[in-house]
Formats: C-alpha cells, structure tokens, sequence
C-alpha cells in the first residue's frame, strides 16, 4: 500500500488558511466603504434620472437630497419610488430588470405625473461589452429619453429607433435589449401601476 | 547586481516581451485595448499581481512541495488579483466600473502563472519581484501601443480627449474584436522583424 503523506496536505491547509484569512481581512476593511460607494452611485443615478444636479454635493448631501426626493410606495403589487422636489410631485421613478445580451440589466425609469412624457432613464448595472454596448450609460445615449414624449403610444411601442430615440452603432443586441426592456416595463406601469396611483 | 537589474529588464520589456515573443496574455490583449484609460488600468493591475505573485511564490519556493507547485501558484495569483479588485472598488469605484470583469480576468493572464513558473521557482525573492515588473512593463507596452491605435482609430481620440473634429469617421471596426487581431498581428509582425531575440544579435548574418 502506498505511504500516505502528512505533509502536502497539512501544507495546503495552511497556506489556504494564510491567505483566506488575509483576503476576508481586507475584505472586512473596506466592505463598508464599498456598499458606501454602491448606495452613493445608485443614489446619483436617482438624481440623475429627475435632472436634479449633483455636481458639487458630497457623498452625505447627496444621500439628503435622495432621502428628501424619493419615497418608496408599492401600487398595482409593484414597488416604485414617488419623486417630490420642494414638497411638489414631479413624477414617478420605475424600477427596471431584466436580461440584456449578456446577462441581466438594472435600471430605472423616470415618469411624469401627468403620464405624458419620460423625465429620463438610468442603467444602474449591466454586462454588456465596454465600448459597444457599454455605451448605453453614456450621456449621449441616456439623454435621448429626456421629456420622450409618449403621450400617443399605442400598445407597447413608446421606444423605438425610427424616429427620436438612436441605437447605438456596432451594438445592435444591446439597443434592441434596452427598447424592449423600457417597452416592457412602460407597458406594465401604465397596465397594473398607472390606476393605483393618486 | 546592476547589470543583472538591467538584464530583467531588458528581457522582460524587450526581448523576451511576454506578448509578442512569448504569445501571452493574448485574450485581455484583445478585450481591453479599444480604450487607452482601460488598458493602463489593466497594465498596472497586471504590474501588481505578476510582482508581489512571483515575490510570494520564491519566498515559499524552497517550502513547497514541487507537484504541489502549480496549486500554490495558482491560489497566490487570486489572492492577488482579489486584493486589487477589492482596492478598485473600494477606492476607485468609477475605475472598478469601468474595468468590470476584466479585473477579476487577470487571474486567467498566462503571464503571471509563466513568470511564477519559469523563473520565481527557481529565483531568490528581489529578481523575481523585479522580473515580474518587467514583464509587466513589457505587456503594458504592447497594450498601450495597440490601444493607441485602436482608440484613435476607433474613437477619433487619446485617452478620451477628441483630438480630431467632426470630419473623423470612427472605425466600428476597430472598437471590435476584429480589430485588435490585426493591430495584434502588426505587432508581432513588427516586432519580430525588428527587435532581436535573445540568442540572436542584431543585424547577426545568417
């Protein structure tokens, strides 16, 4: 019978310990800095989607402004954020999520309240390709959907690339992906959300 | 010892690149050079890991079981490559976003596990550390050189300042894939004519 041997093994372990033990420490470090850096870029995205300007404000005025402007209500068995600037009701923000081309797309859509035209919309994650279709969160593409008028929309069709709205060239899959996402979540807020809200 | 320094270097960098005399590295070669900004960040991610790696792997080299070796190796080039990611996001979000997967990729980057291999296994710990810099110089040159073109090209700019007007029509084709095989092919193409291999002198008379 062959000779077990102690010692690679015992090695092995420990050299694993070493450096587990050296990575969750360092993970422990910066774990709250880092879900401070997610929650302040989602916050900015908020912001962004209403046009607020955030420019010039740190970390903890942008969290004010957030807390001030978003509220979170649940209509139609759907969570959405209602927007208030200076007390008044500007509009709705709606989460979207779904896959894109190369795996699933987070963002947010923002709504007048008069239903008629879009305040804008925001990718808070995604994996499509840097360059390609990584430009959907390019300010170029993004502002296209300011004030998009859809107050004569029939069906799901509030976004297509014919007329205000253009795709992004060389990234045919991501654009379509996006038009249906935002086609497909306008339709279900103005199908099962639209008549719950006051 | 100087001109030991020296000659790192001079393989690393030159003429015993990892890219393009030893056709390396090759994959994040082509998915990160359309931007230059992207590129540089990957180059210094790589510097980082290939270093501290091969420092690591010859401090622990006279420990290590040798069929053990490849293991050990592997498991320090991902705690490395942890580590930066983890630094990326912590302190430089904006950047980690911009990288996104390509960090956590550079565990796969064939230089790291070469240069651990071939030389920090059998090299005391400050060459290999060095040995790894240079390597990383070495790919950080080819990537820059092919991201140059390809972001001019491609974009009409320099690390996303716009240096020509509006008469510029990018090259889709360069941002793509595609494009970064031909810049690829050029380089190696280039290089091989004019930069001498290590055996070789230059200009040597066949």
């Amino acid at each position: 019978m062959k000779k077990m041997r102690l010692k690679p093994i015992l090695f092995m372990i420990a050299i694993t310990v070493i450096f587990t033990g050296v990575l969750a420490t360092i993970n422990e470090i910066t774990a709250e800095q880092v879900e401070l850096n997610e929650q302040a870029a989602e916050q900015r995205s908020f912001l962004n989607v209403v046009d607020l300007d955030y420019e010039n404000l740190t970390a903890e005025e942008v969290n004010q402004l957030y807390e001030e402007t978003f509220t979170e209500i649940t209509a139609g068995g759907h969570d959405l954020f209602e927007v208030h600037i200076n007390g008044d009701l500007l509009g709705y923000v709606y989460p979207m999520v779904d896959s894109a081309v190369w795996g699933e797309l987070r963002g947010i859509i923002g709504i007048h309240r008069d239903f008629e035209y879009l305040l804008g919309v925001e990718f808070l994650s995604h994996n499509e390709t840097p360059g390609l279709g990584g430009r959907i969160e390019e300010d170029e593409f993004k502002d296209q959907f300011r004030e998009l008028d859809i107050s004569d929309v029939e069906g799901d069709n509030f976004v297509d690339y014919e007329g205000e709205i253009d795709a992004i060239s060389g990234a045919t899959g991501t654009s379509n992906a996006v038009r249906n996402i935002i086609n497909n979540h306008l339709y279900e807020f103005f199908n099962e959300v639209k008549e719950e809200l006051q | 010892m100087i001109k030991g320094v020296k000659n790192i270097f001079k393989d690393g960098v030159f003429q015993d690149n990892p890219v393009y005399r030893q056709i390396l590295g090759i994959c994040s070669a082509l998915a990160v050079t359309n931007l230059l900004i992207n590129s540089f960040a990957m180059s210094l991610g790589l510097i980082f890991v290939t270093s501290f790696s091969s420092l690591t792997v010859s401090l622990l080299r006279n420990y290590t079981p040798g069929h053990l070796r490849m293991m050990v190796q592997t498991l320090i080039i991902s705690a490395y490559v942890i580590i930066v990611d983890i630094v990326l996001k912590a302190y430089f979000p904006a950047m980690s976003s911009a990288l996104g997967p390509y960090v956590g990729l550079i565990i796969t980057n064939c230089i790291i596990m070469g240069r651990c291999e071939a030389y920090a296994q059998k090299n005391k710990p400050l060459p290999s550390f060095l040995d790894g810099i240079a390597s990383g110089i070495g790919y950080m040159l080819v990537l820059m050189s092919i991201a140059l073109f390809r972001e001019f090209l491609g974009f009409g700019t320099f690390f996303g300042i716009a240096v020509v007007g509006d008469w510029w029509t990018n090259w889709i084709f360069m941002i793509m894939p595609p494009g970064a095989f031909f810049m690829l092919g050029i380089i190696l193409w280039l290089a091989n004519t004019y930069i001498p291999a290590k055996d070789e002198k230059v200009g040597g008379a066949q």
